[in-house]
């Protein structure tokens, strides 16, 4: 089984949602003045893509299950909150 | 074996994990594309007549068996190019999105959705407007970079009005990110200094409150619901609130009719349309999500959403 790490825990929106506000800057349009702001952090939450199952899995008690299993629904709901950052990585739309 | 579903996403989508286990139960074979990975693929259109994908493990889908395609969020095929420049990333990725969106243009194949339909889609002021056409009710609104009219429609909604951005707004400099959600605001949130109201238009909206959020998500003709109520009364964006939980919700059958036709008239298979019920138990139209999140219903309201998209891909 081959695994390729990806970015963890459903990414660093999801991950950053419990960082620390950043204050905004000034000169800035007054539409920024409403964002929630954080620094960037990483979950400490290891999830992999297995390509044989075509799926995200996860370690749990010493054998890999599908993230579906550990991670929901947490994952799938702070998903929602990133879809920010979906737009801004992935393909238009 | 030759797939008869092809799901094109990326890596870390967990929405295509739950369809390919529903049609894994189904013994429908499947391939994922994530789409990050295309330049190790082999892909090969023939426009308006036929194409072939073969990943690199050796799993192959064809025009001529599959019968679902589901656009899901594809990944950028310059994540793993390091050295290109923005502008040279942005040139590559245009050239395989155009070769991805061109297999579309082959008859007889069920798309969820059509990509040049979810792009339109993700237009606010044409949803708004398609909304209104098929007969959803739509709170008053008004984009505008004019703070004199931004005050006089604060005023004309008694003070208060729910501020968005026209278009989603992310931003993310490695050291911060930052998101723009649905805010309550009053004349008391505006900026003294006028030009900095003016430097970038918003969206200010009538605001329904009280009310509860209803997520209705259509899959062709197949309609599921969910409702949440707010944990605070003040809190317009339900994302800021992830601790809320959610049910299933009878949707009247009025508005059932006219979100099949708002997902239709955008030229969709699949939408996720959000809905605000006020207290007279009237449901307002407030946005709709063309690639929209279903996850969390899925686990949390036991809506069988993946069930409902694994039988439209494979034309169950």
């Amino acid at each position: 089984l081959t695994l390729v790490i990806v970015a963890v825990g459903g990414g660093r929106r999801r991950s950053s949602i419990a960082s620390e506000e950043v204050p905004m800057t000034e000169g800035e349009p007054w539409l920024f003045s409403l964002a929630t702001r954080r620094r960037a952090s990483r979950s400490e939450t290891p999830l992999a893509y297995d390509p044989e199952r075509q799926v995200t899995v996860a370690w749990k008690e010493g054998r890999l299950v599908s993230a579906l299993d550990v991670a929901i629904p947490r994952v799938t709901k702070k998903a929602d909150i990133e879809k920010g950052e979906d737009q801004k990585d992935r393909w238009r739309p | 074996v030759t797939a008869s579903v092809l799901i094109l996403t990326n890596e870390r989508d967990l929405g295509a994990d739950f369809v390919i286990a529903e049609l894994g139960r189904r013994g429908a074979p499947v391939l994922r594309c994530n789409t990050e990975h295309l330049p190790k693929c082999q892909v090969e259109l023939i426009p308006a007549v036929q194409w072939t994908l073969r990943d690199q493990f050796g799993r192959v889908a064809r025009s001529d068996s599959v019968r679902g395609v589901w656009w899901r969020r594809p990944g950028n095929p310059s994540q793993g190019w390091s050295s290109a420049q923005e502008g040279q990333r942005r040139t590559f990725d245009d050239q395989w999105q155009a070769l991805t969106e061109g297999l579309a243009s082959v008859p007889g194949v069920r798309w969820i959705s059509d990509p040049a339909a979810i792009r339109a889609a993700e237009d606010k002021v044409l949803q708004l407007s398609v909304a209104r056409r098929v007969g959803l009710r739509v709170p008053a609104t008004i984009i505008t970079n004019d703070p004199g009219e931004a005050r006089r429609f604060l005023a004309a909604q008694g003070g208060a009005a729910v501020a968005k951005t026209v278009t989603a707004a992310y931003w993310d400099d490695g050291e911060e990110n930052a998101f723009v959600f649905a805010r309550l605001i009053s004349e008391a949130d505006l900026p003294e200094d006028d030009g900095a109201f003016a430097q970038a238009p918003v969206m200010l909206q009538e605001p329904i409150l009280p009310k509860c959020d209803v997520r209705v998500t259509v899959i062709g003709g197949a309609i599921l619901a969910a409702d949440t109520a707010p944990v605070s009364p003040s809190e317009v964006d339900w994302r800021l609130q992830p601790d809320r939980s959610w049910q299933t919700y009878e949707l009247p059958e009025a508005i059932q009719v006219q979100c099949v036709s708002l997902v239709k008239t955008l030229g969709l298979d699949f939408g996720g349309i959000d809905l605000a019920r006020d207290a007279a138990g009237e449901h307002w139209f407030l946005e709709i999500n063309p690639n929209g999140e279903w996850g969390w219903l899925q686990a949390e309201a036991r809506l069988p959403i993946a069930a409902a998209l694994a039988d439209a891909l494979s034309g169950d």
